[in-house]
């Protein structure tokens, strides 16, 4: 219970943050703007819409699921609070497990701005607006959002100043969203040494790994369920063992309970 | 079990140190860097290849980590004094020898289990293949090969006084058997035939004697086992069967045995 009752305050102490309301409002402005504009000048379907949408998601959720995470831990850690917290009868686990709890709540409400606004104004907007198509991506940026937000909370336990915390967030967000498929190639490329015969034919496991990421297990399930977005970007699917809906969803859920769990195992023992 | 724990302290000495770390991978990168390479200039490489490719490299830093990592254990303690305190304990100077030997020579045969596996995994992916027992094979002879300067630098250290002495003794051995020895060979010959020993060539027992440096041996060996070779004054078809590798691996492992016990023979008599 009493990760509720942490969740609670971190939300609290969130609520009062003048700067994360005129975030959520600027962002559901600017989606509602964006979903307006792409009606009047890109014209045509629904569909053409949500592939707009999802590249724009794509780059941003992710930016604001680190923004939102990453002083989970380690801003009560540097400001010392965290002593006080601990005085009080909870474990270092529900402490855990309630910031992340908050912080996934934050996150959620932020991408609800944006979904809301630009969900309210394309039902005006767009004839062929599909609800439960709209749910149903709603849903999946959201689980696409958690999986960075548990990643930079992850971070925020395990590293031990805030700097270190920014860097390792922002750089695994550039690793995994920027750099991922080309530093798997170069891999390749150096494993094969420099014959092209390794990007011709990419080896299983490096497609594998490919996959593995948040991004373009998100990507492909959208593309697989809603028909929507570029589908697993710089992948060749095929038969591949690792490409099926179930597959894609474990990944995301894996990236969202594995940097926690690690990044606890460090903070478990930590000295404050 | 008392060398146990001097064993203990020796690698633990060795591996903290990052200095001493940097030096140890650098064997291991040796390896690595010649199972990297060794595919770009063969169509299919096997296991076995990578031997005789690496000998070069092999004969030259193989000596140097273990004079380097053998030369100083006793005398560096008995200059500084702290032998008398490792000996006011309750450890024979048969444990303080053999527990240093083995967390010296143990530090080294890790870091060249960890190259020779790590260069045996890169011939075999992506275009060639593993030969489990070859591995082995090459991993056993070479780990023996390693340790026999180990060993002949811990018996320098126990057969001098000084540190000084130590670094020239050591410095001599490894020019004249790593740099000097393959030159000797025509002075060798010239000289036996002034004392109207040998003719045109060296006889058996003469190229037996020559023959009887680590370096030599090993080389023989990867010769023998590894390339297949059948040719020369040594693994030819006529040559006695003293001359051939299984008598060059005995030879190797009495260079492992017979230095560190020597030393330990005076040390055992010394005055501290």
């Amino acid at each position: 219970m009493s990760s509720l009752a942490i969740a609670r305050n971190d939300l609290r102490e969130t609520r009062q943050s003048k700067i994360l309301w005129l975030l959520g409002a600027t962002i559901m402005l600017g989606f509602g703007a964006l979903t307006y504009a792409a009606g009047e000048f890109l014209s045509s379907g629904f569909d053409l819409y949500l592939d707009v949408l999802t590249g724009v998601f794509v780059l941003l959720a992710p930016l604001i699921g680190v923004a939102v995470g990453y002083k989970a831990v380690i801003a009560e850690r540097e400001s010392g609070t965290i002593a006080l917290l601990m005085s009080l009868p909870h474990s270092r686990v529900e402490l855990v497990v309630g910031k992340l709890l908050g912080r996934f709540v934050v996150a959620g409400a932020l991408l609800g701005f944006a979904l809301v606004g630009s969900g309210v104004v394309s039902l005006a907007v767009y004839p062929t607006f599909d609800f439960p198509g709209f749910v149903g991506f709603s849903l999946l940026v959201l689980f696409y959002t958690f999986t960075f937000v548990a990643l930079a909370t992850g971070f925020s336990m395990a590293l031990s100043s805030s700097r270190r915390v920014i860097g390792a967030a922002f750089g695994a967000y550039v690793l995994l969203i920027m750099l991922w498929n080309q530093v798997v190639d170069v891999l390749v490329l150096i494993l094969f040494r420099f014959r092209p015969s390794g990007l011709a034919d990419p080896p299983l496991w490096a497609e594998s790994a490919k996959f593995c990421t948040p991004l373009t297990s998100f990507t492909y399930l959208l593309d697989t369920t809603l028909g929507v977005g570029p589908g697993a970007t710089g992948l060749d699917i095929g038969s591949q063992w690792f490409a099926s809906n179930w597959l894609a969803l474990l990944v995301l859920s894996a990236w969202i309970v594995c940097p926690p769990a690690l990044g606890y195992l460090s903070f478990r023992s930590t000295e404050f | 079990m008392v060398w146990q724990a001097i064993a203990r302290k020796e690698v633990r000495g060795l591996i903290k140190p990052r200095r001493r770390r940097a030096g140890l991978a650098l064997v291991a990168l040796v390896f690595v860097l010649g199972g990297y390479l060794l595919p770009t200039t063969t169509a299919s490489p096997e296991t076995a290849d990578l031997a005789p490719y690496l000998t070069g490299a092999v004969t030259l830093v193989l000596p140097l980590f273990g004079l380097l990592l053998g030369y100083k254990t006793i005398v560096s303690e008995r200059e500084s004094g702290r032998i008398l305190l490792l000996l006011s304990l309750p450890h024979s100077r048969l444990e303080a020898v053999f527990g240093k030997f083995l967390g010296r020579g143990g530090a080294l045969a890790l870091v060249v289990t960890i190259g020779v596996v790590l260069a045996s995994a890169l011939v075999a992916y992506p275009f060639g293949s593993l030969q489990l027992g070859v591995m082995l094979a090459y991993l056993l002879v070479t780990l023996v090969y390693g340790l026999a300067f180990v060993s002949i630098g811990m018996s320098l250290s126990t057969f001098t006084r000084s540190g000084q002495r130590a670094t020239a003794a050591t410095f001599g051995v490894f020019f004249v058997f790593v740099v000097l020895w393959t030159e000797l060979r025509a002075p060798f010959r010239i000289a036996l035939d002034y004392l109207g020993l040998a003719g045109d060539g060296l006889p058996d027992w003469a190229l037996f004697v020559y023959g009887l440096e680590p370096g030599m041996c090993y080389s023989r060996a990867v010769r023998a086992f590894f390339a297949g070779s059948e040719q020369g004054a040594y693994l030819g078809p006529d040559a006695p069967f003293y001359l051939g590798e299984w008598v060059a691996l005995i030879v190797l492992l009495c260079w492992v045995v017979v230095p560190v016990a020597a030393g330990y023979r005076r040390f055992e008599v010394t005055d501290l």
